[in-house]
């Protein structure tokens, strides 16, 4: 666990009231002195007051279109698992039967959609490993992993790299292909994404290319179709062309 | 506790633990129940179901953050649905007011970007910019992220179960609740620099 990510555990702990008394006065000693640190308390607050308050709208959307809206019948299949525990609630056989026969076709889909991933998908070859800097060690040593096929090794050293740059479209976009070449296409997509953030980036193409490969693998048609579009690389023309057919 | 609340007996002070709590159970039989009656009111009143959808909505919010906070301390079994019809109400007569000499404007709840750009205020107002602005983003997050902050810090869930959930070990689980913070932290608040 890198240091940021250990601060970021003592701030949270703080704001909820878990840090034990000596750790809590220690920490309040830090604040006080340090303004920094203030102003990353108040953030990190303000992200979770949101994420609650934002869950608990999206929540009653939800329940809304569950309780009052007539056509949540057709509506549903966004039903986050979040609210899983009111299926106990009970569903009407009419809908039940809906539901089995779309999960029967969106099963056919994913093989389809599987097939054609599989045809395609080969990972990034990588970077050249010539190390000519100490500094970048660590990264290469991953690249060498990634390139013998040990993604999951790959993934693991890198990862204290990007806990301390968390925005480095290199370090997100090849984690992110690992991932989708370890089979776990949504970690995948969180990385990829990321990839994708800076504009002039040289792997932003590929990194489009790799989500919407991404998305293909989760069955996601639409969202894959959205990223190959978005995508110079070369196979993605052909890659539209089988999807839109 | 689960058991007591679901039981028709709802004592008022398990019923604040509940909404405390995020219970889902007990949030959704609070809107079931408390609806009908706020989209009387406003349909009576020249609104429309989309407006009483919106109103009732905020009025929750409220009402979840008074009880959050410990603003509101029920004093008796009712007290909890007056105080949603009330907000409701005023919230809708405010509305109205304003209406009647501003041009159908739809109230304060989608605040745009541009417009949170402009606004400057006092402390209380900035702290309320951020929010809407990290509101803004954590629904924009990806729904692997959203999923995973949400049933933390919505529906407390534990790692364990996290983990369980997503078929990973508990360190990992960390280390993506760890990134997906730092991604929603990256959209919200202006990074100096990275290290």
């Amino acid at each position: 666990m890198s240091t940021l990510q250990e601060e970021y555990n003592r701030i949270e702990k703080y704001i909820l009231g878990q840090l034990e008394t000596a750790d809590r006065e220690d920490f309040e000693a830090r604040l006080q002195a340090s303004p920094e640190l203030q102003t990353l308390v108040e953030d990190h607050k303000v992200l979770l007051d949101a994420i609650e308050e934002q869950s608990l709208i999206e929540n009653m959307e939800q329940i809304h279109q569950d309780v009052f809206t007539n056509s949540s019948a057709s509506a549903t299949t966004k039903i986050f698992s979040l609210w899983s525990s009111w299926t106990k609630y009970g569903i009407a056989a009419s809908v039940a039967i809906l539901l089995l026969w779309g999960g029967y076709t969106l099963s056919r889909k994913q093989t389809k959609d599987q097939k054609l991933f599989a045809s395609y998908f080969t990972p990034d070859p990588g970077l050249p490993t010539t190390m000519s800097s100490t500094d970048n060690f660590t990264f290469f040593e991953a690249m060498v992993s990634y390139k013998q096929g040990a993604y999951a090794e790959a993934i693991a050293q890198w990862e204290p790299l990007l806990n301390e740059k968390p925005k480095n479209d290199t370090l997100n976009y090849f984690v992110g292909v690992a991932h989708l070449a370890n089979n776990n296409e949504s970690e995948a997509i969180t990385f990829l994404q990321w990839a994708t953030e800076k504009e002039n980036s040289q792997f932003l193409s590929d990194a489009y290319y790799y989500l919407g490969l991404s998305y293909l693998k989760k069955g996601n048609k639409e969202n894959a179709i959205h990223f190959f579009k978005l995508s110079k690389h070369k196979k993605s023309t052909a890659l539209l062309s089988e999807l839109v057919k | 506790m689960r058991g007591a609340i679901q039981s028709n007996h709802l004592y008022q002070e398990d019923l604040l633990q509940a909404i405390k709590a995020n219970d889902v159970v007990v949030l959704k039989k609070l809107y079931t129940e408390n609806f009908p009656k706020v989209a009387a009111f406003i349909q009576k009143n020249n609104g429309n179901k989309e407006q009483a959808k919106d109103i009732f909505q905020e009025a929750m919010v409220v009402l979840w953050k008074a009880v959050k906070t410990e603003k509101f301390k029920a004093t008796n079994a009712t007290a909890v649905q007056g105080y949603l019809y009330m907000i409701a109400k005023n919230k809708w007569t405010d509305h109205l007011r304003s209406a009647s000499y501003k041009k159908e404007v739809s109230s304060d709840a989608v605040m745009n970007y541009a417009e949170m750009q402009e606004t400057h205020g006092i402390d209380e107002d900035h702290y309320d910019q951020k929010l809407q602005k990290a509101k803004l983003a954590f629904a924009q997050l990806g729904t692997e992220c959203k999923e995973l902050l949400s049933k933390f810090y919505f529906s407390k869930n534990s790692f364990e179960e996290l983990a369980q959930d997503l078929g990973l070990n508990i360190a990992s689980v960390k280390n993506k609740k760890y990134r997906c913070m730092q991604r929603l932290r990256a959209l919200v608040i202006p990074q100096k620099q990275e290290l």
